[in-house]
């Protein structure tokens, strides 16, 4: 899913030769200071948000949502630590409109104050120096399972996943709490391979 | 790899995990809430679950940023003098933007398809009639104020409203996410986006027809402006239309008025349908009828580009939304 923040700015008359250079110089700048501030903080804002509303396309959009609002919003000027905290409480305000809109429909969610426990004990985790790593540690170790065990990973992590999970319990004669119990079976293998991967060498 | 993990899970870590999956029974979701509230070691546990679950999500399905920025430049001349219009728009998406472009790719694929097919069985129908239809049908773009997707507009408003600042801007008409704006007192007619016009607000559009062509001034043209308004309060407003030759808009403003009608909103709730109807006349000699400067040159607007002005007038204070409108050639057009 992809979502978008359209900013027209309508400028009439003259424009004097180079100012258009000048911003597009800054607004190049402003990009790429969001996008590595981003890059570094969406592994907090989406584990934050997960206390509130773990549900996957829930969970995304309300992603793409912080995103978005700190794109219009977020300090660019004061550092990684600030553009998160300011992410965070972002997300605090977007979690929360969410559970809203949706609690009792069809998610299980946590208790207000658990969800809120649980989003503070994520906020408290000091960021990892090198997020980049773990993730390219985490494909190097999916990349290790097998055909069927990457499928049932890539089900469960990729768009509509309760509804493809479904499918393919049908399509395997398997029953759903069985695939579910294989999937976190799974889970602690990669995480595992994850930690072996990243300890330095004895 | 072995499916057998180092450590064998323990009660907290198979609760969260049947959480985490939207597995969880009533009784298993009580206990999972009582160990998150007792114990400070195990929502610190299930935190680092979590961010191993962000991860995860990263590592299968990465989100990306793309950054879009157009640039519009109209080159001309006003008195004389070169001039340059600039419009800027920039977009930034979130989200794998692969699988929503191959989807939309897709779809386009099929849509033409389907198009060229019906093209045969159609064109004769269409063709030949078209070759005696009177030139110069105006069609609105943006009509319904759908251009713009508000949905994650934090205000849900902007000014800038697409296609309907041609020449000219103003802060007392915006753009709104009607139901949002509303607190859910008021939906769009259609859609969800409305223009909605503060005393004093306008809009106005270029008028083009279907190939992009402009809407000139013609002796005996008549059209018929149609549209949905909905008042706001007690302060009656009052909708001003007009089908105007823009002279200059800077650094004078100078105006002609083709056709104009006044139209008084009574307020009451409910969307309520308007009907305006512009006759040119014979005679297209006319003085400006909005002008910042001393002299008032007479001008024959035949031949002119057109442009439709829907400006917000009435009383202190009034209010209205507005939503699909639609401009029209009139039957009763002489020519």
């Amino acid at each position: 899913m992809s979502h978008s923040l359209s900013l027209t700015d309508s400028s009439d008359g003259l424009l004097a030769a180079g100012t258009g250079t000048a911003l597009a110089g800054q607004d190049a700048e402003r990009v790429r200071r969001f996008s590595e501030f981003w890059q570094q903080s969406q592994r907090s804002v989406r584990a934050y948000l997960a206390s509130f509303v773990p549900d996957g396309s829930l969970l995304d959009d309300c992603v793409q949502e912080v995103a978005l609002v700190a794109w219009r919003k977020g300090p660019l000027d004061d550092g990684e630590q600030a553009f998160l905290h300011h992410a965070l409480a972002c997300a605090r305000h977007i979690g929360m409109a969410a559970r809203r809109k949706f609690h009792g429909d069809r998610l299980k969610l946590l208790s207000p104050d658990v969800a809120q426990g649980l989003a503070d004990a994520v906020a408290a985790v000091e960021p990892a120096p090198e997020p980049t790593d773990r993730v390219e540690a985490l494909r190097h170790c999916i990349g290790k399972l097998s055909d069927d065990q990457q499928a049932l990973i890539r089900l469960r992590y990729g768009d509509d996943s309760a509804s493809e999970l479904s499918k393919e319990a049908l399509r395997a004669g398997k029953n759903l709490l069985t695939l579910y119990k294989r999937l976190e079976r799974l889970r602690a293998v990669l995480r595992d391979c994850v930690t072996r991967q990243l300890s330095p060498p004895a | 790899m072995s499916e057998l993990p180092a450590h064998p899970p323990d009660e907290l870590s198979e609760l969260f995990a049947r959480f985490l999956d939207q597995q969880l029974d009533e009784a298993g979701h009580a206990r999972l809430e009582e160990l998150l509230r007792q114990d400070p070691a195990a929502r610190e546990r299930c935190a680092q679950r979590l961010l191993f679950e962000a991860d995860l999500k990263d590592a299968i399905q990465p989100g990306e940023l793309e950054w879009l920025e157009t640039r519009r430049v109209v080159l001309g001349k006003k008195d004389g003098r070169p001039s340059m219009e600039i419009q800027r728009s920039q977009e930034l998406r979130v989200g794998p933007r692969g699988r929503a472009e191959l989807a939309g790719k897709k779809k386009r694929g099929r849509l033409i398809a389907a198009g060229v097919l019906a093209a045969f069985a159609i064109a004769a129908a269409i063709i030949v009639p078209r070759i005696f239809q009177a030139p110069g049908v105006p069609v609105l773009r943006n009509p319904g104020f759908e251009t713009t997707d508000l949905s994650l507009n934090p205000t849900g408003n902007t000014t800038a409203l697409i296609d309907w600042q041609d020449y000219f801007t103003t802060e007392d008409a915006d753009l709104c996410e009607i139901a949002r704006v509303t607190d859910g007192r008021i939906f769009a007619k259609s859609g969800r986006n409305v223009a909605r016009m503060k005393l004093y607000g306008h809009l106005t559009q270029r008028l083009h027809d279907e190939r992009g062509r402009p809407i000139t001034a013609r002796p005996g043209a008549r059209y018929v402006l149609t549209g949905w308004v909905h008042t706001e309060g007690a302060a009656k407003p009052l909708l001003r239309t007009a089908l105007r030759v823009v002279a200059s808009g800077r650094p004078a403003m100078i105006q002609y008025e083709a056709a104009t009608q006044r139209l008084e909103l009574a307020p009451r709730p409910g969307w309520q349908p308007f009907r305006i109807e512009f006759d040119l006349g014979e005679n297209l000699e006319r003085e400006p009828s909005d002008v910042t400067i001393e002299q008032r040159p007479v001008l024959d607007l035949t031949g002119r580009e057109m442009t439709l002005s829907i400006d917000s007038r009435g009383e202190k204070d009034s209010l209205f939304y507005l939503d699909e409108v639609s401009l029209e050639v009139s039957e009763a057009t002489s020519r």
